[in-house]
């Protein structure tokens, strides 16, 4: 008897939601709980979630792509009202539209009995958003606290070879999720999960007897149609999850396209096979995807056009032979040939010609004829298909995965990559939006590999500061900071082109609180050096006189006085695009009239795993302090099993860059 | 020899091969070095002309000029809202590079035409943009824009700015304005006095011009920019608002309109509703009482969101929408909780405002004005202010529309008042707490923060975040504290009497730093003074400090037991115009210090020469803010 009681308390709570219940069918329990079980902090919680996606054939449409989406939210709170708005958008144009029916209610309790509020149709807003969308925009009426809201909305779409995404993180929980999607035989789609929040997809076949009717002419002069049905029988696919309490996911500092994260799962066209019909192919795996861009006109035709350039690039080469040189020439001169209109693509949009005459195009035009002009002067140089930060990590073999391309040489020793669309860009020196995972490489051959895009390079920021301290505890003194990498790609941006005042007035906000008299920026434009800024600096009170004593942590403008990662837990890997170096040395003249009473032992570590280190070594003599702080992180990115080590890392660094130097009247 | 003359040949054949083409006004060449001076964009030359016709007809062209420097100063030129009521045609963009050659001329198909619905809280608004923005492959480049607008809503007469914004400076900016003859155009003049711009006034037309006006540069804690800048606003006496004639001879005459044709006949309560609202007040005989639960009643069944359709958003939702739906736009929660205030039997004004930095609704230009829309609630004591669209602001609590001018609409009248004005210590903040140390240095806190008046506003949100917010908001807000924990957050939210009291206790390991024998400690750890005002060689406007307040501090240091105090530190007291600053530690027993800290900051304009005793009275604050103690080893 005990036993069976235990077991049924069991099952009760661990239950939560696992089915989904019919529109409308909302219960007294529903709407009395205030508070979700499983996340205590939760505002709104999605009780279930189902989307059923087939495939009608219709007479006179054609192939329909049909899909229903039933959601019930729980809103526990002011704060959660937010979730019970919808916008819902779909493709609109003069010529084809896809079709939103929306039914929705809120329920309430009210006196222990449900009382339900229909959304009403003028409730629901239609905009024109641009000439391809539309949407349909409501927020349900009658919200109380612990309320419900459900709705239900069917797109019936002619578009029947785009298989929208099926979301299933959102940043509320889902506590319950069941999705079905069938594909006739004909289609066979590629079917990924995103890796963060992997799910299994279920995978089944079964036979359908597809109905439908069409009307024809009896011959081809006649007016009178004729209706026919036909019936055809058919295997289709099945897709389909079932998952309960999926966390919701939520931002955090230094991370990567939140996108990248969220729990979805995508459909990719690869073949179309109607019976009697030759297959179509779309896309099968990496190989076949960039066979197809390399195929098309837009990608591999305007790699083999050269007469545009040829006789410039001639003059500009004769007399250049060393190898690196002859690089560096071409670069700089696609660089300053042509300009970046700020069109990401991998293909090109007005052709490599048209570019090139007018100074400005999109990334393929500029970096296939990158490729096409070092392949002109002698090298192996092929173009790299690249999606970038904002465009997200391509989880499986598609054309949308990449969105960009840059250039690469492929050396017995090395491999070196260029992307000409960034001004401060240089050889193996690329801006951070490309910096994303892998490329793929094309080969001539016909070959093609991924190669990894992050820096094997520190950015790299020294800086060499000297400092005067007065009996007040002011300082003056001149600071030089040299940038190299990512760094000099980051600060060129940052502080090229500006007039003096609008130089100091950046540079005096980034190292606040003190004040420049005169600052100087180098090699702006000379990228095979370091980028330099140089300025003369003051500030009051950076030392604390106390008694006899003077105390200051040796670092002064240059200090951290906090962690960063101040959460205990992370979620998301920390991602700082490149390996990175901080090497700071600090030479203090202290006042007449003091002497070093103490100063801060030099000392060094390393996180366990070995992915960051940090030196601190401090010397003295007679009135000079000389302090040397490197950090290195040798890795781009932290995934998440090392932030607390990582984290702990961070902590202790910051600590020791805060000890005191403590000096005292002679 | 002869090589000599051919490069010239060649070279001047080029110069004119190019001169066909280019235009010299449009290059960069003609632009005077001193109007590049901390330019990013400068106004080359800007035409606006405004013809009315009828109360009910108006054109406007626009032709403008804009050399863009850099690329701070791209912008997006061309934007302009329409709806049913008013219309854009003939838009031209041209695109010049800096020798005024024509690079580009933008196609029709390339502006952008998008609803401008797009913000979470927006859910419908017939509102509708017209776009561009330019991508330049170098700069400077030149813009040249030209477009005709046709509008019926002659209720909104766009206003002339002879500055655009900072960064830029106008070589050449013209406006003209013609009404008909049975037609009054009320106008008004703001910061004419300082520059030099040519008025030419005739029967029915007005003229302005500027020319070579150098860039401004902005400066923190100046003046907004509409009291920077010249800029003049119209109104007619007869005016149309989405096919309404309205009548703007005088505020009583608008008010009546107002409530004629936007507010009339569209306050009928559901009888469920009126039945709630009688059994919500039955036996309370205090009117602020009622006027209380009857808010709360409204907040607790609706919610902000915005729709924008009738009267080009001018005309509230009926109130039985609102009450059905339980959300509405400002003037749709404020219809309704007014509608709602009748029904118990108390007054209320819907009040139209402008919210955010301090404005006031213009007396002297009868026209339509404001932003946002609230309730005045007259009281016997005083008069209580609604803010409607917060679910959680207490009963007389309001956001930002304080201290200014507003209009109130009565019945058959309109009327400007002015909104209360509240006191720096009114805005207070009680901090009280401990630290303890312990011999190693790690230490632990308890402190209160109790904050009253805006400075409330600023804090009580927290209360409605998730723990995990709440943490990494307390682990922010003590961010001098490094690593610290937080051990426990209790927060209790006083509505009735507008207190936020936030009670958080943390640890922080190692703290305290150990130089040989003496612990080094900062005194002041809950409440610190950061952030200095930028330097600004040769100040051109006046000081404004838009925000006054008070805040005390009394925190008990318990000092680890063996170590002992050597000296204190002395006290600080500095007093000036901007308020005063007073910190000082005493010793209660061996083991226990007391901090007390004060600092007052008035709200007000000052003189431009006030702006660096300004800062220096800050920077004496962040620097005692720093101050640090050394205890020794008994």
């Amino acid at each position: 008897m005990k036993k069976t009681i235990l077991l049924l308390v069991f099952i009760i709570s661990t239950q939560g939601y696992t089915q989904i219940k019919k529109f409308g069918k909302v219960s007294v329990a529903e709407l009395k709980s205030t508070e979700c079980t499983n996340f205590k902090d939760a505002n709104a919680a999605v009780l279930f979630k189902h989307q059923k996606t087939h495939y009608e054939y219709d007479g006179e449409r054609g192939w329909l792509l049909i899909t229903k989406i039933h959601e019930r939210i729980k809103i526990y709170n002011k704060e959660g009202y937010e979730f019970a708005s919808k916008k819902i958008n779909f493709y609109n144009t003069s010529k084809s539209s896809e079709t939103v029916m929306i039914k929705a209610n809120t329920y309430n309790l009210v006196n222990n009995k449900i009382e339900k509020t229909k959304l009403k149709n003028k409730e629901i807003f239609i905009s024109k958003n641009n000439k391809f969308w539309s949407s349909k925009k409501f927020t349900m009426p009658n919200l109380k606290d612990n309320c419900i809201v459900e709705w239900e909305y069917k797109i019936i779409s002619p578009y029947h070879t785009t298989i929208n995404d099926v979301i299933f993180q959102y940043t509320i929980p889902i506590l319950y999720i069941e999705s079905t999607i069938k594909i006739p035989e004909y289609y066979l789609f590629n079917v990924n999960v995103s890796k963060y929040y992997p799910i299994t997809v279920s995978e089944k076949e079964e036979s359908r007897t597809l109905n439908f009717s069409f009307r024809t002419k009896e011959t081809s002069n006649s007016i009178k149609t004729t209706r026919y049905t036909k019936k055809v029988e058919l295997y289709q696919k099945i897709y389909a999850i079932k998952e309960t309490n999926i966390p919701p996911i939520s931002n955090e500092p230094y991370i990567n396209n939140i996108n990248n994260y969220i729990g979805k799962i995508s459909f990719e066209l690869n073949m179309v096979k109607f019976p009697n019909s030759i297959p179509k192919f779309f896309t099968t795996n990496w190989n076949d995807v960039t066979k197809t861009i390399y195929n098309l006109s837009e990608f591999g035709d305007e790699l083999n056009k050269k007469s545009y350039y040829k006789k410039e690039l001639d003059e500009k080469l004769t007399n250049v032979l060393k190898q690196d040189e002859r690089i560096k020439t071409i670069f700089n001169f696609v660089k300053e040939k042509v300009k970046w209109n700020g069109y990401m693509d991998y293909y090109t949009h007005n052709g490599v010609k048209k570019a090139y005459k007018n100074g400005s195009g999109n990334v393929a035009e500029i970096n296939l004829m990158l490729v096409s002009m070092l392949r002109e002067a002698g090298f192996d140089a092929n173009p790299i298909l690249v999606s970038t930060r904002s465009h997200g990590v391509p989880f499986f073999a598609t054309r949308d995965g990449f969105n960009y391309v840059i250039a690469g040489i492929e050396l017995p020793e090395k491999l070196i990559l260029l992307d000409a669309t960034e001004k401060y860009s240089s050889i193996n020196n690329l801006p951070k939006r490309v910096l994303n995972w892998q490329g793929r490489i094309i080969r001539k051959s016909g070959s093609s590999t991924f190669i990894d895009l992050f820096p094997k390079v520190y950015s790299f920021e020294k800086n060499t500061t000297s400092v005067i301290l007065d009996e007040l505890g002011n300082i003056k003194g001149n600071a030089r900071i040299s940038y190299k990498n990512l760094n000099a790609i980051n600060y060129r941006n940052s502080y090229s082109n500006l007039n003096n005042s609008e130089l100091i007035s950046r540079l005096e906000n980034y190292y606040s609180p003190i004040e420049i008299e005169k600052a100087i920026v180098r090699n702006e434009n000379n990228l095979d050096k370091p980028f330099l800024i140089s300025f003369k600096f003051s500030a009051e009170n950076q030392g604390e006189v106390i008694n006899n004593k003077m105390y200051f942590s040796p670092l002064f403008f240059l200090n951290e006085s906090e962690n960063i990662f101040k959460a205990d837990k992370r979620k998301l890997p920390i991602d700082f695009a490149s390996p990175w170096l901080d090497n700071y040395t600090i030479i203090i003249t202290i006042p007449n009239g003091y002497k070093i009473e103490s100063i801060p032992e030099s000392s060094s570590f390393e996180t366990k795993n070995k992915i960051a280190n940090f030196k601190y070594s401090i010397t003295s003599n007679d009135n000079k302090i000389s302090v040397k702080v490197t950090t290195k992180v040798h890795i781009p990115i932290i995934p998440t099993n090392m932030y607390e080590e990582f984290r702990n890392f961070y902590s202790k660094r910051v600590k020791k860059i805060n000890e005191k130097i403590v000096l005292i009247k002679d | 020899m002869k090589l000599k003359h051919i490069i010239p040949f060649i070279l001047l054949q080029t110069i004119f091969g190019f001169s066909q083409k280019i235009d010299f006004k449009k290059s960069i060449l003609t632009i005077p070095d001193s109007l590049k001076q901390n330019a990013n964009t400068v106004i080359r030359n800007s035409n606006t002309e405004v013809r009315i016709y009828s109360k009910k007809n108006m054109t406007i062209t626009y032709s403008k000029l804009i050399t863009v420097l850099n690329a701070n100063g791209n912008k997006p030129f061309f934007s302009e809202q329409y709806d049913k009521h008013k219309s854009i045609n003939n838009i031209k963009i041209t695109i010049y590079n800096k020798f005024g050659k024509i690079i580009k001329k933008v196609k029709s198909k390339e502006i952008d035409d998008f609803a401008s619905a797009s913000d979470n809280y927006t859910l419908f608004t017939d509102d509708r943009y017209k776009y561009y923005k330019y991508t330049p492959n170098e700069y400077p480049y030149t813009i040249e824009i030209s477009y005709a607008v046709k509008s019926s809503n002659t209720a909104f007469i766009p206003k002339w700015y002879a500055y655009s914004y900072y960064y830029t400076s106008v070589q050449e900016n013209n406006f003209k304005i013609s009404y008909p003859d049975d037609l009054i155009l009320n106008y008004k003049e703001y910061n004419f006095d300082k520059h030099k711009i040519t008025i030419e006034k005739t029967t029915n037309s007005i003229k302005y011009q500027t020319k070579n006006l150098k860039a401004l540069i902005y400066e923190p804690y100046s003046p907004i920019f509409s009291k920077i800048s010249p800029n003049v606003s119209f109104a007619l006496n007869k005016f149309s608002l989405a096919g309404q004639i309205g009548d703007a001879s005088n505020w009583n005459e608008f008010g009546k309109w107002m409530n004629e044709k936007l507010l009339k006949n569209r306050n009928e309560i559901p009888e469920k509703t009126k039945h709630e609202i009688k059994e919500l007040i039955k036996g309370i005989k205090n009117p602020t009482e009622r006027a209380r639960l009857v808010y709360e009643y409204m907040q607790n069944r609706t919610r902000y969101i915005s729709v924008q359709i009738g009267i080009g958003g001018w005309k509230p939702m009926k109130v039985k929408d609102v009450d059905r739906l339980g959300y509405g736009d400002c003037k749709a929660l404020s219809y309704y909780t007014k509608s709602l205030l009748n029904e118990a039997n108390i007054d209320a004004e819907y009040t139209v405002v402008y919210s955010g930095n301090k404005r006031n609704i213009d007396k002297k230009l009868v026209s339509v004005q404001g932003n946002h829309v609230i309730l005045m609630l007259p009281t016997k004591k005083d008069t209580i202010w609604l803010e409607c669209t917060s679910q959680k602001l207490p009963f007389g609590q309001t956001g930002s529309t304080d201290d200014r001018d507003v209009m109130i609409l009565k019945e058959n009248s309109g009327k400007i008042v002015h909104t209360t004005k509240y006191s720096a210590k009114h805005n207070y903040q009680k901090t009280q707490g401990s630290s303890f140390i312990d011999n190693n240095g790690n230490l632990v806190s308890n402190i209160t923060i109790s904050s009253y008046g805006k400075q409330y506003n600023q804090h009580y949100l927290i209360n409605y975040e998730t723990k995990e917010k709440q943490i990494d908001y307390y682990k922010n807000k003590f961010s001098n504290l490094i690593d610290c924990k937080i051990d426990s957050i209790t927060l209790k939210n006083d509505k009735k009497n507008i207190v936020f009291k936030e009670s958080i206790t943390l640890s922080t390991p190692n703290f305290a730093e150990i130089i040989g024998n003496d612990m080094v400690l900062n005194i002041n750890l809950y409440n610190i003074y950061s952030d200095l005002p930028k330097r600004i060689k040769n100040r051109k406007y006046p000081l404004v400090i838009s925000f006054g307040y008070f805040d005390e501090d009394e925190i008990t240091i318990h000092i680890p037991n063996e170590f002992k105090i050597t000296t204190l530190p002395k006290d600080i007291r500095i007093k000036n115009k901007f308020g005063y600053y007073k910190a000082s530690l005493s010793q209660i027993n061996e083991t226990q210090l007391m901090y007390k800290r004060s600092i007052l900051i008035n709200e007000g304009t000052f003189p431009k020469t006030a702006y660096n005793s300004f800062r220096n009275f800050i920077k004496e604050v962040i620097k005692s803010d720093k101050q640090k103690i050394i205890l020794s080893k008994k």
